[in-house]
């Protein structure tokens, strides 16, 4: 298969896991899907000495709902149950709408959750859904757990917060009120198969007097790592939906973007259409609202 | 079941039924065995060491290191497989290796033969070159510049491949009286075909250098030839077998290195060695669609009738020659149809560059020109307050003209083509009426069925074929047509099922195999289903004639007046005078011995008017034709242009199985799309940056517009029940179809291919305010 030699484990359980990942300290690599892991050892990118493969581990795998509360989807599922499921469709729309255009579906049935998170790039379909969306996840390790805000996993390009010892156990999206719109757009230059030219998550909240109380812009493809707009945010905070508005956000957000030349396309034009995507999906997230 | 308009006459049983094709279910299923499915016993592994600079010399190769690794067989090298070759045979250039330069990066170099893949690759690593590299010419402009280091050493000194020149009528003259002249410059990319199964061989050597060669290939005559003089063995000694094979679109119309080395590797170690590309391999050796710089001025009289044609190109050619005059030539042809234009004048220069050759793709020679033309006559017919439609009418070709090149089109439809599709897309009413953003654009065009000439000089049948007919074997076509997946197993199935009166399910068709399949040229050029499709008809009416001299007794009557029907032998008059099928079969056999016939077909020659002008490439015998309707939504903000309906109206002739003659139809229209708005491959520096399925974007499934595709009614009576080219026509009028409608949408005529999101919306930021 033209991949260099390493040891592969397949634990059954989370103690196992758990003591796996000490005991080899910074050696191992969890492997889920493997549709970014094996790509990248066969590219010579890296090639971890251990493989700890999680795909045994029922501990890892689900999508539950908590009324009031949220939705809580484990590390390991795969991206096409997330697609597949109608409580997802139901209580996380924007994230249907991203893992929908995730790959393909031979892709999806191997992909995890879990594995576009850790694997951090840029580009993810899922992170600026997630982030918009005001998710946590929670990292376990080393006999103990920690929650953090999905934004500040992302430490750098392609770095995230996991210690040694550490994985990620799950992700959780609180409950949407029915007065929150959201929505998930990227641009892509084909169909799909596709890394994204940029990405966009967007959510709101309004207050009782129609206006924006507090928004989350989040943005992939334009920047080392997906991040925050926040003075786009900040553009709609406290007024009234409208187009105009929404225009305006776009154009901050656009300002706030750094992306880069590349193949799919000039850092000019990802910054145009940052702008027009950023309005696009807040105003395809008020018509959510709108209709609920 | 779909069936195909019949205007024949001729009460067809099998011909013109859309039978599913036969090889469907095993490919869907993964049944299907192609080259890399294959295993013998001990057979080895072989991979191709390539170079990392676009143009150098080697000044030394050392393998020392890899032979001592443990589970390498062989290593070869370029200068002991030094014979050079090329689907030219006149003019070699390729060698199975590079021999002392090489001139792109990803030029094979060393090739190695060992137990598993793992071993190979770990043995390529432990190859070391030595390089001096020499200045890079990524650009026929470059490679063009005074001084610049000839990647070629032959006796001309410079950069230029070939350059070639015809002239036709007076052309200065009649663009001079021309009432209207449109003069314009464009530019198509570089694209690679991205056939699904990339390049695979197997080679086994025999006792007695006897060489079977399995492998992915169009053109297993030319494989055959190439072998023989690369390996220095005779013809007689080598077969050649086409397992399934998936896909080709021309880039497997010419010889690749994985078949020469995996030959010699097998050779040196005694056991079997395959070498199958990865897909990188496969965009190196690529082969795939010359860049072309043309400008072009066409002028017409004031009711829009075409005067002359004044055609000037540049061809980024590559490192090799490979099809490139061919292509050149092919190209010089299109100009000539299928419209009527007097006056024509073709120049163009083919470049060496140092990047991968180009090469024979879809539509050979027709997708650059009838981009430009097809947008320019959009253009002219717009200026003229004419309807495109009527222009393109107007000039149509029809039925039994001849051009100024001397290509004689014997049947001609297009003008039906036109009128069918103008109908059905509502093309009229919708275009120049739709709101900004949307538009419709109309374009037609026509292609060779067949070539009329050979690459070399060979007077032998172009295509022949042999069948045998025996009450437990059934009904046997042996034929040397390469089945690609184009399906012409399965036409040449319905040829012998329809000639003999049985039904398709007693015919089996062995192709492909120069060990037991008669000669034939291969595939491309469109020209299997007329070429090998005479062949098998003569073969298959040779039986029957065999056959009706037993009915003839049995039954008393004059064989003449016996024909072949529904699994019998009847009397054209008197139907109850009737044998069956299979006992004349039996009492032939008993009484005279094995039941076989064989059937052949040469093209006819012609030669171009006065001085033969480019080596009669482009002559045909019969030529098919098409008319597409494309309509866009353009997203004024994105720039995203996203083709929502093809309608496309074809003049194949009789469609001898309409369900094969849809999918080309649909592959062409796909294909041509992912040329007009996402594939290129794309250089940084010296090397294709994207030399891969995910950053070279052919279209998905979620990009497929709808497509309306329409046989129009057409009867081609000299060619074998009717029929001609499907197979590259379609191509052709995508690409300006597209643009044309862009133009419609947005107002913006595009010249440079492909036409990405970011293009449109800087073109959009640059149009004034309305
Ligand atoms: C053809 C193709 C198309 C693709 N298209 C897209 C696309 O459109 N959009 C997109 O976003 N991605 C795309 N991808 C990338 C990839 O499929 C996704 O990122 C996928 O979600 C990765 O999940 P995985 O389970 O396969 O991860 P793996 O490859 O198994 O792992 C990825 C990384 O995450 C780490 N990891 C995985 N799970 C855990 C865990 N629980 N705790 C800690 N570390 C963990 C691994 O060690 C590794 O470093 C595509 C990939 C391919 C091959």
């Amino acid at each position: 298969m033209g991949l260099p030699a390493f040891e592969y484990y397949c634990p059954d359980t989370s103690a196992e896991l758990e003591r796996l990942l000490s005991e080899c300290g910074g050696q191992a690599k969890i492997l889920a899907g493997g549709t970014d892991l094996l790509v990248q050892i066969k590219g010579g990118f890296q090639s971890p000495a251990v493989l700890i493969d999680i795909g045994n581990l029922e501990s890892l795998q689900g999508i539950s709902h908590k009324e009031g509360k949220g939705t809580e989807i484990l590390a390991g599922t795969k991206i096409a149950a997330i697609e597949e499921s109608p409580l997802i469709r139901e209580k996380v729309l924007a994230l249907y709408q991203a893992v929908r255009l995730l790959g393909s579906p031979q892709v999806r049935a191997m992909a995890t959750l879990g594995g576009n998170i850790c694997n951090a790039s840029p580009s993810a379909e899922t992170l600026p859904a997630l982030i918009a969306l005001g998710s946590e996840l929670t990292v376990a390790g080393n006999g103990s757990e920690r929650n953090l805000p999905v934004e500040s996993f992302f430490l750098d390009y392609r770095k995230v917060d996991l210690g040694p010892g550490e994985y990620l156990k799950s992700v959780f999206v609180p409950e949407q009120s029915n007065v929150s719109g959201s929505a998930y757009l990227c641009r892509m230059l084909r169909g799909a198969m596709e890394i994204d030219i940029v990405n966009v998550g967007v959510w709101f909240l309004m207050d009782t007097e129609g206006r924006c109380q507090k928004a989350r812009i989040a943005l992939g493809s334009v920047a080392p790592k997906p991040f925050r707009a926040y003075e786009a945010e900040a553009v709609l905070t406290g007024k009234p939906l409208s187009e105009d508005n929404f225009q305006q956000a776009g154009k901050v957000a656009s300002s706030e973007s750094s992306p880069i030349d590349d193949i799919r396309g000039s850092a000019e034009y990802r910054r145009d259409i940052v702008r027009v995507m950023v309005a696009r999906a807040l105003s395809m997230a008020s018509k959510s609202l709108q209709n609920s | 079941m779909k069936e195909a308009p019949n205007v024949s006459g001729f009460d067809f049983s099998v011909i013109g039924k859309g039978l599913p094709r036969k090889d469907a279910w095993e490919k869907a299923t993964g049944a299907a065995q192609y080259t890399d499915d294959l295993k013998l016993p001990r057979m080895l592994v072989g991979k191709i060491k390539r170079s990392p600079h676009a143009h150098a010399r080697i000044l030394s190769i050392d393998t020392k290191k890899a032979k001592a690794l443990p589970g390498v067989k062989a290593v070869l090298v370029g200068s002991e497989a030094p014979n050079l070759y090329g689907i030219m045979p006149q003019t070699p250039t390729e060698s199975a290796l590079s021999i002392d330069k090489v001139r792109f990066v990803g030029e094979g170099v060393a090739a190695v033969a060992a137990v598993d893949e793992d071993t190979a690759s770990e043995a390529l690593e432990l190859i070391n070159v030595e390089y001096e590299p020499l200045p890079a010419y990524l650009t026929p402009e470059e490679a063009l510049e005074d001084g610049a280091v000839p990647i070629h050493e032959d006796k001309k000194g410079n950069n230029i491949i070939y350059e070639g020149k015809q002239s036709f009528g007076d052309v200065d003259q009649a663009l001079s009286r021309s009432a209207y002249v449109l003069e314009k410059n464009f530019y198509t990319q570089c694209v690679n075909h991205a056939f699904m199964e990339p390049h695979s061989a197997l080679a086994r050597f025999d006792e007695g250098e006897r060489l079977t060669l399995w492998s992915s290939s169009q053109i297993p005559h030319y494989l055959h030839r190439t072998l023989s003089l690369v390996l220095g063995i005779p013809m007689q000694r080598i077969r050649v077998i086409l397992p399934t094979i998936g896909g080709g679109f021309g880039g497997k119309g010419e010889v690749a290195s994985n078949e020469l080395c995996a030959a010699f590797l097998a050779r040196r170690t005694g056991r079997p060695v395959k070498i199958t590309f990865e897909r990188e391999e496969v965009f190196f050796t690529n082969k795939g669609r010359h860049p072309m710089r043309m400008h072009i001025k066409v002028g017409v009289d004031e009711n829009g009738i075409l005067q002359a044609i004044d055609f000037d190109t540049l061809m980024d050619g590559g490192a090799y020659l490979g099809w490139g005059v061919v292509v050149m030539f092919y190209c010089a042809a299109m100009l000539h149809l299928p419209y009527k234009v007097p006056n024509v004048r073709f120049h163009g220069m083919r470049v060496y560059t140092n990047k991968p050759t180009c090469g024979a793709m879809r539509g050979l020679g027709g997708v650059q020109p009838r981009f430009a033309l097809e947008t320019m006559l959009d253009e002219i017919a717009l200026k003229l307050d004419m309807s495109p439609y009527e222009l393109k009418r107007k000039n149509a070709v029809e039925s039994g003209h001849t051009t100024a090149l001397n290509n004689y089109v014997r049947h001609s439809e297009y003008k039906k083509c036109l009128d069918n599709v103008v109908k059905r897309s509502g093309y009229l009413e919708k275009r120049g009426k739709l709101p900004f953003g949307k538009g419709i654009g109309l374009a037609g065009a026509h292609y060779s069925s067949g070539t009329s000439y050979t690459l070399y000089l060979a007077y032998k049948p172009h295509s022949s074929a042999l069948i045998r007919v025996d009450t437990e074997s059934g009904v046997s076509v042996y034929c040397g047509a390469a089945d690609i997946g184009q399906g012409s197993d399965m036409v040449m199935g319905m040829i012998a099922a329809e000639t003999l009166g049985v039904p398709y399910s007693d015919v089996q068709v062995y192709s492909g195999d120069t060990g037991i399949t008669p000669f034939d040229l291969g595939t491309f050029s469109s020209r299997v289903t007329v070429a090998c499709g005479h062949a098998v008809e003569e073969a298959a009416l040779e039986i029957n004639k065999k056959l009706f001299g037993v009915a003839a007794v049995s039954l008393g009557v004059q064989g003449e007046q016996l024909t072949s029907q529904n699994g019998k032998i009847l009397s054209q008059f008197e139907q109850k005078k009737s044998m069956d099928f299979w006992e004349a079969v039996g009492k032939y056999i008993s009484a005279s011995g094995p039941l076989t016939a064989t059937g052949h077909y040469t093209p006819p020659r012609r030669s171009a008017s006065g001085k033969v002008q480019g080596g009669n490439i482009g002559h045909a015998p019969t030529y098919g034709f098409t008319a597409q309707v494309a309509e866009v939504e353009v997203d004024i903000e994105t720039g995203e242009v996203r083709v929502m309906k093809v309608t496309e109206s074809g003049d194949c002739g009789q469609a001898i199985n309409p369900i094969s003659v849809e999918g080309q139809v649909e592959g062409s229209i796909v294909m041509g799309m992912g040329q007009a708005l996402f594939e290129e491959m794309v250089a940084e520096g010296d090397r294709v940056i994207n030399p891969n399925l995910h950053e070279y974007r052919i279209p998905t499934i979620a990009d497929m517009p709808e497509i309306d595709t329409e046989i129009v009614e057409s009867y081609d009576p000299e060619s074998p029940y009717g029929a001609k080219e499907c197979g590259e026509g379609p191509i052709q009028p995508v690409i300006p179809a597209i643009l044309n409608a862009i133009y419609d949408a947005i107002g913006v005529r595009f010249n440079e291919l492909p036409v990405t999101p970011e293009k449109v919306l800087a073109a959009l930021h640059e149009r004034p305010a309305s």
